[in-house]
């Protein structure tokens, strides 16, 4: 049992899977001699490399169509995104290509690529590197799409990930990269991709979240015991494959759900959470499925005051939370 | 102005009452939110409950020392503000959800003078704990604050209907089939939520007072037949009759629950601990020095426990009508004796996630926590197998009972040398321990069992006692 941060996990899971797999490599923007914008990679082209470790020029749908070559040839590429926001000029790669090889294939080829994205606000990134972009890659068959935000399961799922046999879009909230540490078991373990996880266990009601918004509802949710209020978390992690069973169970469980997500509320990913609970666990609602997430904005702004209002926070979460509990 | 009535909260999973311990807070003092108001006591821990409104202490409905369930009125209050705002019946002209968690400063300055003076005299209208029921106009009927969990008190939620129609009344999908499941007429259940909603829980609890109310009536021939209490015999000079302390009763009930419902077998298994033995020698300073405290067996057995039961999930696992529950997480619980007074078997959650120090660091901390009365209710929670230590105390072979709601418990017998007959054929001395599995019949049967005990044997016996980094 190690203590390690969130930024932490990535690098040294991609280091033991490095030494691990020599076919595994890594494709992106400064990954190399500059180890990094996070340093996930610090210490790898030392270790591994100018061949395995590569620095790409500023072209996301490069490093991607790249990856997908190296993949079909073989090798186990991880192309890292130096921002989610970045990945759109990427986005006929990942989403026309990479998701529908196997699949237009007849399944003859598969493509088992990481596509890396550090997501999410909450560092004063503004537009360009601030974007939640989870539900365009979570809409699309042929993707995995994931979204750990513990040590732990950072650990376990990008080793799950790197093994996969298919595309899987590993997302990062870079606001938890350094703020966020825990405790991650030694050894070879891995979590498959997909469950979700409970990360507390309450009888009131059920609140769903991930990333940086999982983080702040634990926090809420801490403040609401104090007030007797029992409340159930669970760390949607996974996006596709979405963990339906999970999802019910706690949605079953209480009765009252709320969905908590930082992009725009309007068609973001917790919208199918509700729609799932909605159409399948109508019978045991008590309250109507609630949301809190982002505003009707064009992009995250960059003036504190204006980015601390656009994320809900543990004290607007608290009091979506209490609202809830009193129906 | 308007009155608050606390209730005793649900304090935790499986805790149905509590005994009150001190008033902090008198009868016509200002109390604040959040100020601590009066101890509790209960099967499990001892805590205190914060006032979830200010205001001023009206009237204290419970004696100190008595017991009391869940929901039970404990006292009123005058509150100023209407932190507990919802009316009882929906008023058309409000608006929509006031958001619960902030007090609307309704009428903030002038305070009636029978609420400002901290006179003792409690006034008597609201005070009453049980049925007379108030005049329409005195006071919203009991609303309660958002932020309560307790639902209503067993003597307010089954009152006249509130809501003055009956046929069309809006509930939502899971209070409509509770309400049909059980033929509830919704009309007759009082709500707690907002403007006055018949929640889940209020239709919970209105089944659970109907049921309890036929029993009641049919108690004298009921109560003899099932529960047969032994009378207490005339105490002859120098007997000493000890009061039961909440923790023996909860124990006592555990067990009569356990022992009348789950169908027990036990398997016993014999354990060669020479290579734990040489490898805590091998560590024991190390460990001392690192940690502060001395290494036991205890934490082996446990590690072997988490490793069989993944292997075996039907040992890890909980009877119940519908079908066996396989759980997924592995939460041990580990009893703790307290010596005459009982015993508390607090969980470490998740346990095969630890190392075998992280195993012995949350050992030790229950023990302490639990020695020093610091344990908290989220302690208890969700235990999926039981391990005791009967060992440290001598025993060689003991029969454990498991712990309702889990599939088996496990105990470690004393360990020590022995001379044995090796596997070619001379004669050794080597550090040997039985550990016995009581459990559910139901659940497993002899095979299993055994199965579990060989993969626990199999990991203790396997340590290396060179390979110091497994500490």
């Amino acid at each position: 049992m190690t203590e390690k941060s969130n930024i932490q996990a990535v690098h040294d899971t991609m280091r033991d899977e490095f030494r691990r797999d020599e076919r595994v490599i890594i494709l992106g923007e400064d990954v190399g001699v500059r180890g990094g914008v996070f340093r996930a990679t610090d210490g790898f082209i030392e270790e591994f490399g100018p061949d395995r470790v590569i620095d790409m020029p500023l072209a996301e749908s490069n490093i991607v169509g790249v990856a997908i070559g190296a993949a079909i040839a073989g090798l186990v590429p991880i192309a890292e995104m130096q921002f989610a926001d970045f990945s759109a000029p990427a986005f006929e790669q990942i989403v026309d290509e990479a998701a529908r090889i196997r699949y237009r294939s007849n399944g003859q080829w598969n493509v088992p690529i990481v596509i890396r994205m550090p997501w999410g606000a909450g560092v004063h990134g503004a537009l360009y590197h601030s974007q939640s972009l989870e539900l365009f890659y979570a809409h699309v068959p042929g993707l995995k799409v994931v979204v750990p935000s513990t040590p732990k399961d950072i650990t376990g799922m990008l080793r799950s990930a790197i093994r996969d046999p298919d595309p899987v879009i590993f997302l990062e909230h870079k606001a938890t990269y350094r703020a966020v540490k825990g405790d991650v078991p030694d050894g070879d373990f891995t979590i498959p991709l997909g469950p979700a996880d409970v990360k507390r266990e309450g009888t009131d009601i059920t609140v769903y979240a991930y990333g940086l918004m999982l983080h702040r509802c634990l926090e809420a949710a801490e403040e609401l015991a104090a007030e007797g209020v029992s409340v159930d978390v669970v760390d949607v992690r996974s996006l596709r494959p979405l963990d339906a069973e999970t999802i019910l169970r706690e949605a079953r469980k209480t009765g009252k759900c709320l969905v908590v997500y930082e992009d725009n509320r309007m068609f973001g990913a917790g919208a199918e959470i509700c729609a799932m609970i909605a159409e399948e666990a109508f019978d045991s609602l008590d309250a109507p499925v609630m949301r809190l997430a982002g505003p009707e904005s064009p992009a995250t702004p960059f003036n504190k005051i204006q980015e601390d209002a656009f994320l809900p926070n543990a004290d607007n979460i608290a009091t979506k939370m209490r609202e809830l509990a009193a129906y | 102005m308007s009155v608050f009535e606390l209730k005793m909260p649900k304090l935790g999973e499986s805790v149905t009452e509590g005994t009150i311990g001190k008033w902090l807070k008198q009868p016509g003092e200002r109390v604040e939110k959040y100020d601590l108001l009066v101890e509790v006591q209960t099967d499990k821990v001892n805590t205190e409950i914060p006032s979830p409104v200010a205001g001023t202490l009206k009237a204290v409905n419970v004696k100190e020392g008595d017991t009391v369930p869940i929901g039970a009125l404990l006292a009123t209050f005058d509150t100023a503000e209407s932190e507990t705002a919802a009316p009882a019946s929906p008023r058309p002209d409000n608006s929509p959800s006031p958001s619960a968690s902030q007090p609307a400063p309704a009428v903030p300055a002038v305070q009636r003078p029978a609420a400002a003076t901290p006179a003792p005299p409690p006034q008597p209208a609201a005070a009453t704990p049980v049925p007379p029921p108030q005049p329409a106009a005195s006071a919203p009927a009991p609303s309660r604050v958002a932020s309560a969990p307790a639902p209503g008190s067993s003597s307010s939620s089954v009152a006249e209907p509130a809501a003055p129609s009956n046929g069309d009344i809006r509930a939502t999908p899971v209070v409509r089939r509770l309400a049909a499941e059980h033929g509830v007429d919704l009309d007759r259940v009082q709500g707690t939520g907002l403007n006055g909603r018949v929640t889940r829980q209020d239709v919970e609890q209105y089944v659970a007072q109907l049921q309890a109310q036929p029993q009641q009536r049919q108690a004298p021939r009921a109560a003899t037949a099932q529960t047969a209490q032994p009378e207490m015999p005339q105490p002859m000079a120098g007997d000493e009759t000890i009061a039961l302390s909440q923790m023996r009763r909860a124990i006592a009930s555990a067990m009569v629950t356990s022992k009348t419902t789950i169908p027990h077998a036990a398997a016993m298994m014999e354990i060669d601990w020479t290579n734990v033995a040489k490898f805590r020698d091998s560590v024991r300073d190390l460990f001392k020095a690192r940690e502060g405290f001395e290494l036991t067996y205890l934490p082996f057995a446990i590690k072997a426990v988490t490793i069989a039961l993944r292997r075996h999930p039907m040992v890890n696992a909980k009877w119940t009508d519908q079908g066996i529950l396989k759980v997924k997480a592995i939460n041990l619980g580990i009893a703790i004796s307290l010596g005459d007074e009982g015993l508390v078997v607090p969980v470490i959650k998740n346990a095969d996630d630890l190392s075998i120090t992280g195993i012995a660091r949350a050992v030790r901390d229950l023990a302490t926590r639990a020695r020093n009365k610091k344990l908290t209710l989220p302690d208890f929670d969700g235990g999926t197998f039981t391990v005791n230590n009967g060992g440290t105390l001598g025993t060689y072979l003991s029969y454990p009972i498991v712990n309702p709601g889990q599939a088996a418990i496990m105990t470690t017998e004393a360990i020590g040398k022995r001379v044995v007959a090796l596997d070619d054929d001379t004669i050794g001395i080597r550090t040997m321990g039985n550990v016995v599995m009581s459990f559910d019949h139901r659940v497993m049967d002899g095979a299993t069992a055994a199965a579990f005990l060989r993969d626990v044997k199999a990991w203790i016996q396997g340590v290396d006692p060179a390979n110091v980094a497994l500490s």
